[in-house]
């Protein structure tokens, strides 16, 4: 007892110079901190900064250092340019519409798998379950070559089907949504049971409802997935009027105005993404951290 | 009495059967699409390796003479080696780099989320996109070399140097693919309980015997998940290789996927794709299957 108070009568009377000598150097560490992270935030936006700074300008040495570093006659004649030149009006409304009708359809079809799996018995459950699961090992490309096959023996090559339909069933989704909906109670699906809801009813009003956190997730995914992917709707697009935005910017021969003007392309492309990360983040976030933590 | 009990063992199962029917009519949007497009084709994707097909003939069964030309195929052991290296060069420093950031980020700090969001920008968008940012930001007049001279140090052909070319793919992936892990790590390091840190501290240890003895090992499940979902990542590289390389120069920047692409869609040698395909299946099972272990081990998470 004598000697714990000792002690903390000791760490409280340090010398004064002690005490400010540690200030110092806790203050130090501080802005040290600070001054490595602001380096590594300028690291990961500053080829965005400076992608935004070149499409700005004109000339041959736009995109050349260090003119690029700042736009000094800042101009849109790029941005004119490359919407005159390219099919990028087009292309937007390719990903746009594949983005957001297969978000609404993996949506749909998650939810209703998911909740059959959590909910539901009935016979090969355990069987289709692991069937999907089984499809988180296998990677992406193995399957490309046989869908591709089987996308143009169906005529669906170059069709917005061939861009949405594959990607609407996840099996990530389905695992998530069956997760969610096991952590729910069941007694407000017995209320309304017992008040003489049938199945369909329960479902579309009474759980539906309840998943809204993890409907916001999944579908920030989704949608990011879709507007992100490039192998699979390279492959199953030829015609340039069917690409989607990163497979066209990417497949685009360097047009007239050179460099400044496909950047200008690549920031029309990126303000999708950023608009949908800045408003979901949240469930972005929570959905990257479940897709990892799994386990 | 016994026609009652039938009547109610008949209820009994049709009222079974009509749920098991709502279930698959519930299943069936999903079920359907997946069989379709996921199951068949992994299927056929499997087995497709043991054909030779070049789109215009018929597939004709070959057994497995794909895997023997394989292995005669110094460019498909070139693309083989070049994914390791890309994952030996990129996996280590994004792990280390992310769980810094991690460790840094993870306390109360003014700003803090400003860090993290900015952190985490590169982690949304498409590869394919930033992929051109960064071909020009390679350029031998592009931003990288320019702030190289700046501080007195050569400039770099980046991308058309057959020994650069595959480090430089592999640093734009840590760019873009730090602030993922940052955040897994972060998830993992607020699921630990303060009173261990607390008690280690009453017990008078100092900021970097909490890290080395708690902190660490009890983040060891976290570490593992991300370096083996890292590494599947890695082994699947193929939209930067595409848009800032062709997979050149000299085959340099040629990986597995790569190799599968320019196979299947520039040759049309679709069972010889196949066969590549099912290398890439192999080495993303074992590394699943390793994970699966080390997991059963250490017990849930």
């Amino acid at each position: 007892m004598s000697s714990i108070e000792q002690r903390s009568a000791v760490a409280k009377r340090p010398q004064v110079s002690q005490l400010s000598s540690l200030k110092w150097f806790r203050i130090g560490q501080r802005v040290l901190l600070y001054l490595v992270l602001i380096v590594i935030a300028l690291v990961m936006v500053g080829p965005f900064l400076a992608m935004i700074s070149v499409s700005l300008q004109l000339g041959p040495r736009a995109a050349s250092f260090p003119n690029l570093l700042y736009p000094s006659n800042p101009t849109l004649d790029n941005y004119r340019a490359i919407l005159r030149n390219a099919h990028i009006g087009t292309w937007f409304y390719n990903s746009f519409v594949v983005s957001t009708i297969g978000t609404i359809l993996a949506l749909i079809t998650a939810t209703t798998a998911g909740y059959a799996f959590a909910r539901m018995r009935f016979p090969l459950r355990q069987f289709w379950f692991w069937s999907f699961l089984a499809m988180l090992m296998i990677p992406g490309q193995v399957t490309l070559i046989p869908e591709y096959l089987l996308l143009s023996w169906l005529k669906w090559v170059n069709t917005y089907q061939a861009l949405i339909i594959p990607g609407i069933t996840s099996a990530f989704g389905t695992f998530l949504m069956r997760q969610y909906i096991d952590g729910i109670p069941l007694d407000f699906e017995e209320a309304a049971r017992i008040d003489g809801a049938n199945e369909w009813q329960i479902f579309a009003l009474v759980t539906v409802p309840m998943l809204k956190p993890a409907l916001a997730t999944l579908g920030t995914l989704q949608f990011l997935n879709y507007w992100n992917d490039f192998l699979f709707p390279m492959v199953v697009t030829s015609q340039a009027t069917m690409r989607t935005l990163p497979v066209g910017l990417a497949t685009l021969q360097t047009p007239t105005g050179g460099l400044p003007e496909v950047l200008a392309g690549t920031a029309i492309a990126l303000v999708p993404t950023i608009v949908v990360f800045l408003m979901f983040q949240r469930f972005f976030i929570r959905g990257i951290t479940m897709s990892g933590l799994r386990g | 009495m016994a026609a009652l009990t039938a009547s109610t063992g008949q209820r009994r199962k049709a009222l079974r059967r009509r749920q098991a029917l709502l279930a698959y009519a519930f299943l069936a949007p999903s079920l359907i699409i997946f069989l379709i497009f996921r199951h068949g084709p992994a299927i056929v994707g499997l087995i497709l390796g043991l054909f030779d097909w070049s789109i215009v003939d018929p597939p004709r069964y070959i057994g497995f003479k794909n895997f023997v030309d394989l292995y005669n195929d110094t460019i498909f052991w070139r693309a083989l080696w070049n994914t390791f290296y890309y994952t030996i060069l990129s996996v280590p420093t994004d792990i280390v780099l992310s769980l810094c950031l991690a460790l840094a980020l993870n306390r109360q700090l003014r700003g803090v989320w400003l860090f993290r969001l900015a952190y985490f920008t590169p982690v949304v968008t498409a590869t394919a996109i930033v992929a051109i940012i960064w071909r020009w930001l390679y350029m031998p007049n592009g931003l990288i070399n320019g702030l190289l001279q700046l501080f007195g140090l050569p400039s770099i052909a980046w991308l058309s140097d057959t020994n650069w070319a595959l480090p430089a793919i592999a640093i734009m992936a840590v760019w873009k693919h730090v602030g993922y892990n940052m955040l897994i790590f972060i998830a993992g390091l607020q699921a630990i309980p303060i009173e261990f840190e607390e008690a280690a501290r009453i017990d008078g240890a100092n900021r970097w015997q909490v890290l080395r003895y708690i902190t660490l090992p009890l983040l060891r499940p976290v570490f593992i998940l991300v370096a083996i979902l890292t590494t599947i990542s890695s082994f699947q590289v193929f939209d930067s290789a595409y848009v800032m390389t062709n997979g050149g120069p000299y085959y340099a920047t040629t990986t597995l996927v790569y190799y599968i692409y320019s196979n299947a869609f520039d040759r049309y040698q679709m069972g010889y794709a196949a066969a590549i395909a099912f290398v890439l299946f192999i080495i993303i099972l074992t590394a699943s299957l390793i994970q699966q272990y080390i997991f059963k081990g250490d017990g849930d998470v």
